[in-house]
């Protein structure tokens, strides 16, 4: 079983080295989140977007920045950074919020939606299917960061501030059929 | 009695015989060895074993009855011509019977059971060029494959996986007849026929999980006779059509790797599958590994092509777009510079003489990239013609641009577009942005640059979006600069951006040359800066210089 | 987004056409809550025409799953592909929802 992912915390994690990185800004619009990730996006080579799975969870990123960060507030920014190869795709999104103060309570729950999973308790996993803080609204699925740790296999960590967010993924090249690895 | 052998009449014959003995045993040796189809040996050498003997015992004898002497002379004669007629015998041996029976030797009759396995590798090929014909049919070929082994093993089910291209999984793509599911099945699944032949035929499984699975992951072709005493089959419940029979399972296979598995499966009221089935199934599933990898092989050209057709395709519409010259009038003249990057077709320009006492100017940047941002730059520019030649303000034209692209095309959609209106006649400039970098003008009176922001929605994010003008008055020598980020985010080696202060530099220094040169100074000294980094996105920039 | 509603005997088949995302994944959401009112029992999502689903459709879901099976109704979800598959299984909800793989095996499941 893999080990059980959690969010952290290290705003020296190298993945918040921001050289050689495209950099682009926008102004906390909610309207505009699908345009902005779609901004960013263009600049990926094709191989690499999985069709669309890519702009789709960067544009959670972003939302979460918009919404949750800088409650959706045009004066305020939110600050990417980006860079795409065909193996390789590298983010870092800023808010200007005071952070995500509830990233301990969500590897909590985390913790115990996993379990159900691992138990196959259909059941008591229905309570943990979405995760809400007092600021979430009906909008809100919720569910995006459960992705997120599955998704950003090369680590996704938070800045010590927890405002600001560093994701890597990386890409096995495609192929066709699976190779012997000889029994 | 010795002395008779002194006698030099008989020992002459029995010299005789002893050496001819010994040299027709060595021509009959050397016969058999080098002829061994033409001479059975044992019951050759048997046989002339058996003549020697005799006489040989026939010579010593003869050494004290001389009687017997003759009859060994008369023994050995006879087996000389025994000897002679059986070679000439077994020679015609082969003649006669194949006038009689037209048999063919054993290794020709080999070849025989194995011509309808050629036959099968034609048709495939066949078949390949079959499903490539119109479309690239993957289902297609493999429900021939599938077909053709049930057909050539007397099959009762048969089912065809194909391994995903990216993770570890095979899923189920053909399936037919009768097969009982060597895998286990959902403990919440009925045990109806058709509910078990639903999930069989859209079955996914991973590397190594089940039968399927196993072979997938090994390699290995699996013959299992008796599916109910195997423990690699589950045998799922108690019913009929549940019972396990036999099965085969093979990878479908290109050099060592596995594109696919194959299974086919008799009932357990059928005899059970044997070595000839499962050699069968074996050179079918050769056939069939080859013919998907042909079909990936032809998919995979495609696509790069579509793809290179698709960026060549884009660029040609984004050429055609653009305007060919730029006009060049006494009271206004234009410079302009464009740079695009292979494959995004984002950047659009116009610049527009659709009412008599107006110029209009749009420059535009289409998110996305590709066909779809192309399709989107022609709408664009279809709504901007049109509009242009109405006497609307600057702002109101956004506007219907805006309402006549959000919301009627399903997919991605928006873009930066800013757009201004000249009046030569009064030196007037109206100008409105939707979401696109902001206007530099460069006032010759004061030497100074201004740059005019407006913060507004691009196009295409709704259709409330609200636009206004802005307007300025120009004078004689004024520079009006527009551009797309492209330009200003064009970095460098270092990872530097060019920056608005660059451009707005240069456009400074070069004020009292003509639109088209100081096109010409940004594009230069863009191109330097830049050097050897490659570029990402498309660069425009549009330059209006008044003249009167 | 469009949605349009047919149906087969007594079940409901809604197919999706489109994108759900954090814009308009609501209307589903208000859809299936308006046919609950008006008490269908069996439900069929087909979401062979979506493509891109984000964290609200997947919400849309996940409440709609819920309320289903409190109420004791029938529900399917039917012929998810690509990126939508993705998500589903990145969220680790394959087992939660009741997915089938067309909409031929989710009528068999809803009449056995």
């Amino acid at each position: 079983m893999n080990p059980i992912k959690e969010l952290r915390a290290d705003g020296s994690d190298p993945l918040f080295d921001k050289t050689n990185m495209l950099y682009k800004e926008f102004p906390s619009d909610f309207r505009q989140i699908r345009y902005f990730t779609l901004l960013i996006v263009q600049s990926a080579p094709l191989e690499i977007k999985e069709i669309n799975l890519l702009e789709q969870q960067i544009s959670e990123i972003i939302k979460n920045a918009v919404k949750h960060g800088n409650d959706c507030d045009l004066n305020k920014k939110v600050r990417v950074w980006y860079s795409f190869s065909s193996t390789h795709a590298h983010l870092i999104v800023e808010d200007e919020g005071s952070g995500f103060k509830d990233l301990e309570k969500w590897n909590d729950f985390n913790r115990k939606r996993l379990e159900c999973l691992y138990q196959q308790d259909f059941e008591h996993l229905g309570s943990y299917v979405s995760f809400r803080t007092n600021k979430s609204d009906e909008q809100d699925g919720g569910n995006a960061l459960f992705a997120a740790l599955e998704y950003w296999n090369g680590g996704f960590v938070y800045n010590d501030k927890r405002n600001g967010v560093a994701m890597l993924k990386k890409y096995p090249q495609r192929r066709h059929g699976i190779s012997i690895d000889g029994e | 009695m010795q002395t008779a052998l002194l006698d030099s009449f008989a020992i002459l014959p029995l010299a005789a015989s002893l050496l001819a003995q010994g040299i027709t045993g060595f021509f009959i040796f050397r016969i058999a060895k080098n002829n061994p189809e033409k001479f059975p040996d044992p019951i050759f050498i048997t046989l002339s074993a058996f003549f020697v003997g005799i006489l040989g015992i026939g010579s010593v004898l003869a050494i004290f009855l001389p009687g017997l002497l003759v009859y060994s002379i008369a023994i050995f004669i006879a087996s000389i011509l025994l000897l002679v007629i059986f070679i000439l015998f077994n020679s015609y041996i082969p003649e006669i019977v194949e006038e009689v029976i037209p048999e063919v030797p054993a290794a020709e009759a080999e070849v025989a059971v194995e011509d309808p396995l050629i036959a099968i590798g034609q048709d495939f090929l066949s078949h390949v060029a079959d499903s490539m014909a119109g479309e690239i049919n993957l289902v297609r070929l493999l429900d021939f494959i599938n077909e053709t082994l049930m057909k050539n093993t007397g099959s009762d089910g048969g089912v065809v996986f194909l391994a995903d291209d990216f993770e570890d999984i095979i899923t189920s793509k053909s399936f037919a007849g009768k097969f009982p599911p060597p895998y286990k099945l959902p403990a919440d699944l009925p045990h109806k026929p058709v509910r078990v032949e639903t999930n069989f035929r859209y079955a996914q499984f991973n590397l190594g999980e089940t039968v399927f699975g196993e072979v997938a992951a090994s390699g290995k072709p699996l013959l299992i006779e008796d599916g109910v005493q195997d423990s690699r089959v589950i045998v799922n419940g108690p019913e009929d059509f549940l019972k396990p029979g036999s099965y085969i399972v093979v990878p479908l296979m290109v050099k060592d790797r596995v594109v696919g598995v194959s299974g086919i499966a008799r009932l357990p009221t059928t005899k059970p599958f044997g070595e000839e089935e499962f050699r069968v199934a074996k050179a079918i599933a050769l056939y069939a590994g080859s013919a998907i990898n042909n079909v990936y092989g032809v998919q995979e050209i495609l696509e790069h092509a579509d793809l290179e057709r698709e960026a060549s395709i884009a660029s040609k519409i984004q050429k055609t777009l653009h305007p060919k010259r730029l006009p060049d009038l006494p009271e206004v003249g234009f410079g302009s510079f464009f740079n695009a990057t292979k494959g995004v077709c984002g950047d659009y320009y116009d610049i527009i003489l659709a009412r008599r006492d107006r110029i209009a100017v749009a420059i535009a940047d289409v998110a996305g990239k590709g066909i779809q941002s192309c399709m989107v730059m022609i709408m664009l520019r279809s709504v901007l013609h049109l509009v242009t030649n109405t006497t609307k303000s600057a702002g109101t034209i956004l506007d219907w641009v805006n309402k006549g692209i959000t919301g009627k095309i399903d997919m991605d959609h928006y873009a930066t577009l800013a757009f201004l209106s000249y009046c030569a006649a009064d030196h007037t400039i109206e100008y409105a942005s939707a979401g696109h970098q902001p206007l530099i003008h460069f006032k010759a009176s004061t030497g100074k640059i201004e740059v005019l922001h407006q913060k507004t929605d691009p196009i295409g994010v709704e259709r409330s979006s609200v636009y206004e003008d802005m307007k300025l008055t120009v004078g004689q020598g004024d520079i009006i600069i527009l551009y797309t980020d492209g330009l200003i985010e064009a970095l460098n080696q270092e990872g530097k951006q060019y920056g608005l202060e660059s451009l707005t530099k240069v456009v400074s220094e070069s004020k009292s040359m003509t639109a088209k040169e100081i096109a010409t100074e940004v594009k230069h000294n863009i191109q330097s800066f830049v050097g050897s980094a490659s570029l990402h996105d498309d660069q425009t920039l549009v330059v209006m210089k008044i003249k009167a | 987004m469009e949605l349009k509603i047919r149906k087969n005997g007594e079940v409901y088949i809604i197919d999706v056409n489109g994108e759900m995302d954090l814009y308009n994944s609501y209307k589903l959401k208000e859809l299936v809550m308006k046919m609950l009112e008006k008490n269908v029992q069996s439900f069929i999502i087909n979401l062979e025409q979506v493509d891109y689903i984000d964290s609200s459709g997947i919400g849309a879901l996940i409440y709609i799953c819920s309320t289903v099976k409190k109420m004791n109704l029938k529900l399917a979800i039917t012929n998810i592909h690509g990126s939508v598959k993705k998500v589903i299984e990145l969220t680790k909800l394959m087992g939660y929802f009741p997915i089938t793989n067309s909409i031929e095996e989710a009528l068999q499941q809803m009449e056995g």
